[in-house]
């Protein structure tokens, strides 16, 4: 059974919810103040919240409550009456948006897509990830329920300046392009943005349709592409990470026109993967599938492993230098000489560096060997030390 | 009473003191020279006479300690890496003695900046010449210097070119 708990700002709504929403497939719990709401979901195993109906103020309210009784990870949902209300709490956390009036058939069918949402460990665990979730993109959602509904509307897709626009006639995808991509080419690269604003306004579309297919079929194709992209951005490197080119000598490995030269040199000063997915035409998991190559070939870094890689250069360049120069100073010295020698050596190269101090020594020492009496002593004083 | 003369040089003062921690040795006070001495049995004495490598060293001391000198002793630290050009002023006494007198390079590492050393690094030492080994004391492992210790009496028997220094 799905525990809800209906946030109810209108009693008008009471009787038709109860009617709606009853044992065996939901347990119901409504009241109109956010503090009982907030109380239950102390008390109670809570599934969702639905704010009903919902307004821009109170979906806030609710937010802020959560999250000051840290339990942002309760899930809701708004059903709102007017469709401005609808695109004002489109950039809402809200798990979704429902419009109602609705068929109940539909409205139900709507409601447990999310609730099977919310029993999913991943997408219960944390509001935050849904946005990035494989199983949601906001504009595919959006998509959805504008087919569902019937409605002709007009979304326009920006982000850091570039942007695209898709016209939805009757609920069906009638046109699409961002910058110079077209129709589905233009509706993938839309669909994949991972952090562009979208505004819909529902208004009368007068566009040719340039989509043949179907749209649940563009929109089934689309939710299979974003989940592919998503996969490989989590198999590949984190999106918001800086991509950079190992060696600037590699770029001559790919001729001009290869997507892999591209790529390498939008990082020469550094790029991250969402940005690249952002700026480049080319089909995303095109681009991804080559960034993971340049990666893997260590043709392109990671800000991270690139950190590493020259925290560990440096590591091992501190102690070959330290071999390096013990070394040498001993390899030049390291010549057999007799004692004899040695003494000639000194007479002829005394020199002392002043007065007071000179580095080489009047005596020579006869030899460093220590007898066998004494050395034997002397292991057997650090071994009593080492017990 | 038989005494052993050991010239040490740190390139950073107090390297001694911490190379010798957990070693009786005591400071000589009324000495001109900075001495340590280690009593073995009360026949044998080792005496260490310390100088920073970034000073000249005094003629007297090399004088001084000079027929009786039986080891060389040298206590570099990896984060001083840089300086290590002034070993190079002692070059001449490296000259003179490495082929009578053994040599210890006594190298402290951290390895949280230096990174992994191999074990086998650490536990064999390096070949630097016939008498003289490279020694690297990990400070965090709290008695690998005794183990430095130990070795600096008998140098081992690493075979000539195993482990070489002076092929790095």
């Amino acid at each position: 059974m799905n525990n809800l708990i209906i946030h109810l700002l209108d009693e008008n709504y009471r009787e038709e919810i109860e009617n709606l929403l009853s044992p065996p497939h939901y347990l119901i719990k409504m009241t109109d103040e956010l503090s009982e709401v907030i109380s239950l979901c102390q008390t109670d195993l809570v599934d969702l919240i639905i704010v009903w109906p919902a307004n821009s103020l109170a979906v806030a309210d609710l937010q802020v409550q959560l999250k000051k009784n840290q339990m942002e990870s309760i899930p809701y949902m708004a059903v709102v009456r007017k469709p401005p209300l609808f695109q004002e709490l489109l950039n809402s956390r809200c798990l979704d948006i429902i419009q109602i009036p609705l068929p109940k058939k539909e409205f139900l069918l709507l409601l447990n897509q999310n609730l099977k949402l919310v029993h999913s460990p991943s997408k219960k665990s944390s509001p935050d990830d849904q946005d990035n979730s494989i199983e949601s993109s906001n504009l595919i959602n959006s998509l959805n329920r504008l087919n569902q509904n019937r409605e002709n509307a007009l979304i326009t897709v920006t982000q850091s300046g570039h942007s695209g626009r898709i016209y939805v006639s009757q609920g069906e995808i009638a046109r699409a392009n961002f910058r110079a991509l077209e129709s589905i080419d233009a509706l993938k690269k839309m669909v994949g943005l991972l952090e562009a604003d979208t505004t819909i306004h529902l208004t009368d579309v007068q566009e040719e349709s340039d989509t043949p297919e179907e749209t649940t079929r563009v929109l089934s194709d689309l939710k299979d592409f974003f989940t592919e992209q998503q996969r490989y951005i989590r198999r590949t490197v984190s999106d918001k990470e800086t991509l950079w080119i190992q060696d600037e000598d590699s770029l001559k490995i790919y001729s001009t026109g290869d997507i892999r030269r591209q790529i390498l040199e939008l990082c020469r000063k550094g790029e991250s993967l969402y940005q690249l997915l952002m700026i480049m035409n080319q089909d995303n998991l095109e681009i991804l599938h080559n960034v993971k190559e340049l990666l893997q070939k260590r043709i392109l870094v990671a800000e991270s492993s690139r950190e590493i890689d020259e925290k560990e250069q440096q590591k091992k360049s501190i102690l070959l230098l330290i071999l390096g120069k013990v070394g040498k100073i001993f390899r030049r010295s390291h010549k057999n000489k007799s004692k004899g020698e040695i003494e000639s050596e000194v007479k002829l190269e005394d020199q002392p560096l002043n007065e007071d101090h000179k580095v080489l020594p009047e005596s020579i020492p006869e030899t460093g060997d220590l007898d066998s009496d004494t050395r034997k002593k002397i292991d057997n004083y650090f071994k009593e030390i080492g017990q | 009473m038989k005494i052993i003369d050991v010239l040490l040089f740190e390139q950073i003062q107090g390297l001694f003191e911490k190379f010798a921690q957990g070693i009786p040795v005591q400071k000589v006070e009324d000495s001109r020279f900075r001495v340590y001495r280690l009593e073995i049995d009360p026949l044998l004495v080792i005496l260490f006479y310390l100088n920073e490598m970034n000073n000249k060293m005094p003629a007297y001391l090399v004088e001084n300690i000079g027929p009786s000198l039986k080891r060389i002793v040298w206590l570099l630290d990896d984060q001083q890496s840089s300086d290590l050009t002034t070993a190079e002023g002692y070059e001449s006494i490296i000259k003179r003695y490495d082929n009578l007198i053994p040599s210890a390079v006594v190298l402290r590492i951290d390895e949280s900046k230096i990174g992994r050393i191999p074990e086998n690094l650490i536990k064999k030492s390096l070949y630097l010449g016939d008498h003289s080994r490279l020694h690297i004391w990990n400070e965090a492992e709290g008695q690998d210097s005794l183990r430095i210790w130990k070795s600096i009496w008998s140098p081992s028997d690493l075979p000539a070119g195993m482990n070489t220094a002076n092929s790095a």
